[in-house]
């Protein structure tokens, strides 16, 4: 059983009158297993929040349906094995990062203890443990955003529903909670990740889908969607200015068109943490 | 999910109490009744009525109105968006949100009760220094001494200034003590010219042939405390001083203070009870707030209100007199549709009885039925939780 099952779904949003106003989604479907990553894709108003919504409980389909570990969603068991992180911070602004922690972990059903514990080891995995006993306003939206993903984390749920997970987070800190979407995967958690930088998405996704006006417009492996199978690309170390004229000739030869040759260069984020003596990102 | 009802409002009300303005408005509720008390009380006379005035007017008016208000806007802020990824179910969320919100309720509504009681107690004035009339009574009954006045207890008697007439009551013997209480009375206005004292009376002690006068201080237009040392034998005598008001006062109406009441159970009484109206408009806003939007629930909190305040006390007659008007004059005639909604009205029952808090504004102790009173409308707005977490859960939120 799919850990996330969306089958035929369709929202409309009626006026006061009941007049139809806005076509949401439109028979959308699609599941999302354990152990998968899969990113939701598509333009403002193409049904990512919509269909993020449905999933948690705050909005009723107008038809079809999705479960979430088999259970409807706004139910306990669905809350309970759902962890959701919205695109704006939903903290509560007066209480410490501790408090806030104790007390998603005591919605939980965690013992005081249990929750304790586990929000100072997800304090110091976050890099939030000098701030553990400041209150939430006072954080920066980075600071905010880690907070956030430790709320999500100390249930301890199988799916996490992300909207924008890296927004707000420097360089380092989004790669951080790539690398921690990386470890919950392998956890065999599922997660359902929305975002705007593609190449966010990119880098952690095993499945996407492209939505627009409510309706699925493909939906694959990142190999399967990605691959141009009508050029090749070979890297070669050194790179000796001989050897490389030899085999650009030697392609001609064979008949092909040589696109492009120069050294590759690096993405703005690998230079930025070698700058700060970090290891390089994960491709 | 008791324990997530609680784990929520305790964090609600963490927040609501670390709000930047949290300590400043605690410390005006706190300082209000005494502030306002000193700043307009010139005399200490009107400084305790004033005591007696901004406390009953808080906690009748005020605080339902602040609750409505509260209530209309307490699912709202962060805590609205915030519920969304609590691992819990929204009726929960409400519930715990309810609980909050009256939890600040009643913390704000104590805090401005014991300013009163402060202002009670550094200004020298008294919010309630006698006894029910029941109690006096009894202690009559008790010392034997007091039952030579003619007719009932309750019966008035009238002194005309015009005539040298005086109200006369026995006292009991206890020599050596402080002789200290208060005269409740009635006054008929003669028209012949504008009443010419604050106080309309004078109070002295007659000890055989001899009259002492007695320090009296004004509590009300119609009470005044009497202290002087208490003679082996003697009676307590009432004079009218202004020669256009005849004064009436029966032997239950002058109280002596045989024994001193505490003024805290007055305030506890109207606290209870306002705290129970307020609660009962917290909840209905909270009610519609789960469907409707914030302006549509204070209003709905508001119409309420004014309906339990308001329309029982501007229907023109009472339901006894409206009875005894069916009696006598049309009996069996059927009634008219304005009879019948003038009938409504009257039979509506009062958010806050009035005559609770004008015993407490007259300096006399308010009676114990106030605790009944409020818990009734403690349990009304109770009733309302469970339909307002069903409708909450029902509530699709788009934004």
């Amino acid at each position: 059983m799919p850990a996330v099952e969306i089958s035929n779904l369709c929202k409309t949003f009626r006026d006061f009158f009941g007049r139809r106003r806005v076509q949401a989604l439109d028979g959308l479907s699609l599941n999302v297993n354990a152990g998968e990553v899969f990113g939701l894709l598509g333009p403002n108003g193409s049904g990512k929040s919509t269909t993020f919504k449905i999933a948690v409980g705050l909005l009723r389909p107008s038809s079809g349906g999705v479960t979430i570990g088999g259970a409807k969603p706004g139910s306990l068991a669905a809350r309970k094995a759902t962890g959701f992180l919205p695109e704006d911070s939903t903290l509560l602004p007066f209480l410490t990062a501790l408090e806030t922690l104790k007390l998603h972990g005591a919605l939980a059903g965690l013992t005081r203890k249990q929750a304790a514990d586990k929000a100072h080891e997800l304090l110091e995995r976050l890099s939030l443990k000098d701030a553990a006993r400041r209150r939430v306003k006072g954080f920066s939206k980075g600071m905010q955003r880690r907070l956030g993903i430790a709320c999500v984390l100390i249930a301890e749920p199988d799916v996490f529903i992300l909207d924008e997970p890296t927004s707000g987070l420097d360089p380092l800190g989004a790669v951080q909670v790539k690398e921690l979407i990386g470890e919950l995967r392998k956890q065999g958690k599922a997660i359902l990740i929305s975002s705007h930088l593609l190449g966010e998405l990119e880098n952690v996704c095993d499945r996407v889908a492209f939505l627009s006006k409510g309706k699925l417009l493909s939906e694959g492996t990142l190999e399967e969607l990605l691959r141009e199978k009508d050029v090749h690309e070979l890297r070669l170390s050194p790179p000796t200015p001989d050897a490389i004229r030899a085999l650009e000739e030697l392609a001609r030869e064979k008949g092909l068109n040589v696109l492009s040759s120069r050294a590759p260069m690096r993405t703005l984020e690998a230079f930025y943490l070698k700058m700060l003596g970090d290891k390089d990102p994960k491709p | 999910m008791i324990s997530r009802v609680l784990a929520i409002a305790r964090a609600a009300l963490l927040e609501a109490l670390r709000a930047r303005l949290a300590p400043l408005l605690a410390l005006v509720l706190l300082l209000a009744v005494p502030a306002l008390a000193l700043l307009f009380g010139e005399s200490a006379d009107t400084r305790a009525w004033l005591t007696r005035s901004i406390t009953s007017e808080g906690l009748r008016v005020v605080f339902p109105l602040a609750a409505i208000l509260g209530g209309g806007f307490l699912l709202k802020p962060a805590l609205k968006r915030g519920w969304s990824v609590l691992p819990a179910r929204r009726s929960e969320y409400f519930l715990g949100a309810a609980l909050a919100g009256g939890g600040v309720l009643v913390l704000a509504a104590g805090l401005f009760a014991l300013g009163g009681v402060l202002a009670n107690q550094w200004l020298d004035g008294d919010l309630t220094v006698t006894r029910s009339p029941d109690a006096i009574s009894k202690q009559r009954v008790k010392d034997g001494a007091l039952q030579t006045a003619a007719g009932q207890a309750d019966a008035t008697t009238w002194a005309n200034p015009a005539y040298g007439e005086e109200l006369v009551l026995p006292l009991p013997a206890r020599a050596g003590e402080t002789l200290k209480g208060t005269v409740e009375f009635q006054l008929v206005w003669t028209a012949e010219a504008p009443p010419r004292d604050r106080a309309p009376v004078a109070v002295w002690l007659q000890n055989g042939n001899v009259r002492t006068p007695l320090a009296t201080t004004v509590q009300s237009r119609y009470r005044v405390q009497f202290e002087g040392a208490w003679p082996e034998s003697g009676s307590l005598v009432v004079q009218p001083t202004d020669p256009v008001l005849i004064v009436g006062a029966s032997p239950d109406r002058v109280r002596l203070e045989l024994e001193r009441a505490s003024p805290w159970g007055s305030v506890a009484r109207l606290f209870m009870l306002s705290c129970g109206a307020a609660l009962l408009c917290l909840l209905l806003v909270l009610l519609v707030r789960s469907l409707a939007t914030a302006p549509t629930a204070v209003l709905a909190g508001l119409l309420l209100f004014s309906t339990l305040t308001l329309l029982p006390s501007l229907a023109p007659t009472t339901k006894m007199a409206r009875d005894r008007r069916a009696a006598l004059e049309r009996a069996g005639e059927k009634s008219t549709l304005v009879e019948q909604l003038e009938a409504r009205a009257t039979s509506l029952p009062e958010l806050f009885p009035s005559g609770l808090f004008d015993e407490f504004l007259a300096a006399r102790v308010v009676p114990a039925e106030a605790w009944s009173a409020a818990a009734w409308r403690l349990l009304a707005g109770l009733a309302l939780l469970p339909a307002g977490a069903a409708l909450f859960r029902l509530r699709q939120i788009a934004k």
